[in-house]
């Protein structure tokens, strides 16, 4: 390289950097704001959960169409809370707390957070295995992918939810028998904002896929149209403590990554 | 019955937990809408337990938590707050509990009840 490569070089690389540090400075922003925003919100979300609480036990509305509409209003300050814990999730990624734990207990502990109906069945795996990892993070994968599924087959279906010891690593899986990611959106699922419901934010597989990459290991999806999907999640069962710090320190990142 | 004090700054949400909690058998021997509040009322009254927010104006939570763990290092708090739990300004060494707001109110019920039957069976 002669010298003016090497400036160009310098000039190139100091650029990246600069870039890097403005969008660092802009990530931690928006954190910041979304904290704010989210600390602002959760109280007025107090104060009408608790309203509700009160009518209904105190049955100031007592017939049945009226229960129905506290049904509705609990459903969807759930809603709410769930999407700010997302966002939040997603700006403000938090440092692993790393416990061994039982994969099926995990499993168990999701499905348990789930409104279910009369028409969904979960199959719960029928083995098991001790995995060093945050067991609250983890959860909040387990969830969001049965939650993504149960709606992508709207409440009616069946979800086979698998363990598979390889020695070093567990597989874990979860088939639905929906309808199926189409092509032109499978590539985009892990995208920050793609979401193909109103309600949705958009952040949940992405959210999916840094809490497993900051476990190291791999989350992919297989899916046949008007057969199913299946998400799978593979991790090592003990995890390299310098690997683990390299993971913490790391920057949030969120890249597309398709199993096939 | 458990006595408690119930301090945050936000009147709705101070009046709507207070009654809830007395709705479930509850005895809520105080509320206040700061931290300086929080230690008086802990002072007057000695409840049981000690809800509290953290961000409220002049004496935060934080001042009270440590006012009163002076006190009595044995006092039971358990902080709701609009916080996440991986806040930095969250002191989560002095609390017994954390909850986030909204609460699950099966979860502060359960809760109390724990913080209470450890209390009662170190007298």
């Amino acid at each position: 390289m002669n010298s003016s490569e090497n400036e160009k070089y310098s000039e190139k690389t100091l650029q990246n950097n600069t870039e890097q540090l403005i969008q660092a400075h802009r990530l931690n922003a928006i954190g910041e704001l979304s904290t704010r925003i989210a600390h602002d919100l959760r109280n007025p979300l107090m104060i009408i959960k608790t309203s509700i609480e009160m009518m209904q036990v105190r049955k100031i509305c007592g017939n049945t169409d009226e229960f129905g509409y506290f049904a509705k209003i609990d459903k969807a300050i759930m809603r709410m809370t769930h999407q700010i814990e997302e966002v939040l999730d997603f700006v403000k990624p938090k440092p692993l707390f790393i416990q061994t734990c039982s994969v099926a207990d995990i499993i168990k502990s999701s499905v348990s957070k789930i409104v279910k109906s009369e028409n969904l069945v979960i199959i719960h795996p029928q083995n098991d295995c001790l995995v060093e990892c945050d067991a609250e993070k983890l959860e909040i994968v387990f969830l969001n992918l049965i939650t993504n599924a149960i709606q992508a087959m709207n409440y009616d279906g069946k979800i086979d939810v698998r363990i598979e010891d390889n020695g070093k690593d567990v597989l874990i899986e979860i088939e639905d028998n929906g309808p199926g990611i189409p092509t032109d959106k499978l590539s985009k699922i892990f995208d920050p904002l793609f979401t193909t419901r109103q309600i949705g934010t958009g952040l949940g597989l992405p959210c999916c896929k840094a809490i497993i990459e900051k476990h190291g290991g791999v989350i992919g999806v297989k899916t046949i149209l008007n057969k199913g999907t299946t998400f799978n999640i593979k991790l090592s069962k003990n995890l390299d403590a310098e690997r683990l710090n390299e993971i913490n320190s790391s920057l949030f990142l969120v890249t597309p990554n398709i199993l096939e | 019955m458990i006595r408690l004090i119930v301090i945050d700054d936000d009147s709705d949400l101070l009046d709507g937990l207070c009654e809830f909690l007395e709705h479930n058998s509850f005895n809520v021997v105080g509320k206040g809408s700061n931290g300086k509040e929080a230690v008086d009322l802990y002072l007057q009254m000695n409840p049981d337990v000690v809800l509290i927010d953290l961000s409220m104006p002049e004496y935060d939570g934080n001042y009270a938590i440590e006012k009163i763990r002076e006190i009595d290092s044995d006092s039971k708090i358990i902080m709701i707050t609009g916080y996440d739990t991986s806040s930095r300004n969250l002191p989560l060494n002095t609390l017994n509990e954390i909850l986030t707001k909204p609460i699950d109110f099966k979860q502060l019920i359960k809760t109390i009840h724990n913080l209470t039957e450890v209390k009662n069976e170190l007298k």
